[in-house]
């Protein structure tokens, strides 16, 4: 009964996927008969909507930290506890490797494979110069503060509870940007984009750009109000 | 985008990140501007969470290449800025709600006394009342159990 639907369901994906690997590549998939979105691929506006939904994510974050702060009486002032210098040092980081990322786009697009694994590769180490250096310092509140989830030594735990979820959460966009970063690397070293089309780039350093603009406002909301 | 060569995207990138660059060092410069007391303590902080928001923009607009789609995009890439509606509808709840949020649910060793008899819980609970910074110790439960044992003694409860 169902027997037809699924077959040519069937072979159609069957089609698609044997066109992508063997047909000659004609630059990225567009959606049909949407001139609204113009040249936006089908992984392009794919990672935006997902990067919607991370964003609201975040900023319910944010409204609860902005509502559990405002309504805690004698909430320390992040300045006295979190450093300052460090986390300037860490948004640095992170808006340096935002540039080095389209840096990486457009040697990419310009055909040039040696310069966007380079770049690539300054992206990837700035990501984990990141982790490495938020480590330090959850390591650092930890010795100093008592800083866990639940405790904290210098004034209400929920100033320890508010900082851990919303750092640890963009924290680990951080990890997974950095892992993604690599895997596009890894195709890159492959010549997957030596034509000069550079679309899964492009929708990685939409991933990655995100991370940079959530920590911008992270370290605006956590550290230095 | 297509007509853009390589030496013209990579100037604007380089110009972006200056901005970004200035923008940060003027926010964390601002942060050290004395603003305890209240004029002050308002215009600090907006002006940074305004400085902030400009660098998201920028971020979205030329990194997240914003600047080269289509007006769809645009919208999608924007719509989680309808949290505002809500943010707004917090701001102006605001006045309504108590000073502390513990205050709609007081520690309970703290309101409910206990009978002069358990004075050692009593004291415990006592104590913890003026330290505003951990109501929801655990402290406050072994409190909690003796009143709630109380009628099955007294049975005078309802």
């Amino acid at each position: 009964m169902n027997g037809h639907f699924r077959s040519s369901l069937w072979g159609q994906m069957a089609t698609t996927t044997h066109d992508e690997h063997h047909g000659d590549y004609a630059g990225p998939k567009k959606p049909r008969n949407v001139d609204e979105f113009g040249t936006a691929s089908h992984g392009k506006i794919g990672m935006w909507l997902y990067i919607v939904t991370d964003a609201m994510m975040f900023a319910g974050f944010l409204l609860g930290y902005a509502l559990i702060r405002a309504r805690t009486p004698d909430w320390p002032h992040p300045a006295s506890i979190l450093g300052i210098g460090l986390s300037t040092a860490m948004t640095t980081l992170l808006i340096v490797s935002s540039v080095t990322m389209v840096i990486a786009q457009a040697k990419g697009e310009a055909k040039d494979r040696a310069g966007m694994l380079k770049y690539l590769g300054f992206t990837i180490f700035g990501g984990i110069l990141f982790l490495g250096l938020q480590a330090y310092e959850y390591n650092h509140l930890a010795d100093a503060f008592g800083m866990t989830l639940s405790n904290f030594t210098g004034g209400h735990p929920l100033f320890a509870s508010t900082f851990f979820v919303v750092t640890g959460f963009h924290g680990l966009h951080v990890l997974s940007g950095v892992i993604y970063l690599i895997v596009i690397a890894g195709r890159a070293a492959a010549g997957k984009y030596d034509s000069g089309d550079c679309n899964e780039v492009e929708v990685c350093g939409l991933f990655w750009h995100f991370v940079d603009l959530v920590w911008i406002l992270v370290f605006t909301f956590m550290y230095l109000i | 985008m297509a007509a853009l060569t390589y030496d013209e995207k990579i100037k604007t990138y380089i110009k972006v990140a200056i901005i970004l660059a200035v923008i940060t060092v003027v926010e964390v410069g601002l942060t050290f501007v004395p603003h305890a007391e209240q004029p002050m303590k308002t215009i600090i902080t907006m002006a940074i969470v305004a400085l902030s928001c400009s660098k998201a923009f920028f971020v979205a607009y030329y990194y997240m290449h914003l600047n080269h789609e289509k007006p769809w995009t645009i919208w999608v890439a924007a719509s989680p800025l309808c949290i505002l509606i809500y943010v707004g509808a917090l701001i102006a709840d605001t006045p309504s709600r108590p000073i502390s949020i513990y205050e709609a649910e007081p520690a309970r060793g703290v309101v409910y006394p206990t009978t002069s008899g358990q004075g050692d819980s009593n004291e415990h609970a006592e104590a913890h009342a003026g330290m505003s910074s951990e109501k929801e110790d655990t402290h406050g439960a072994p409190a909690q159990e003796e009143v709630l044992a109380e009628p099955e003694e007294g049975g005078e409860w309802e």
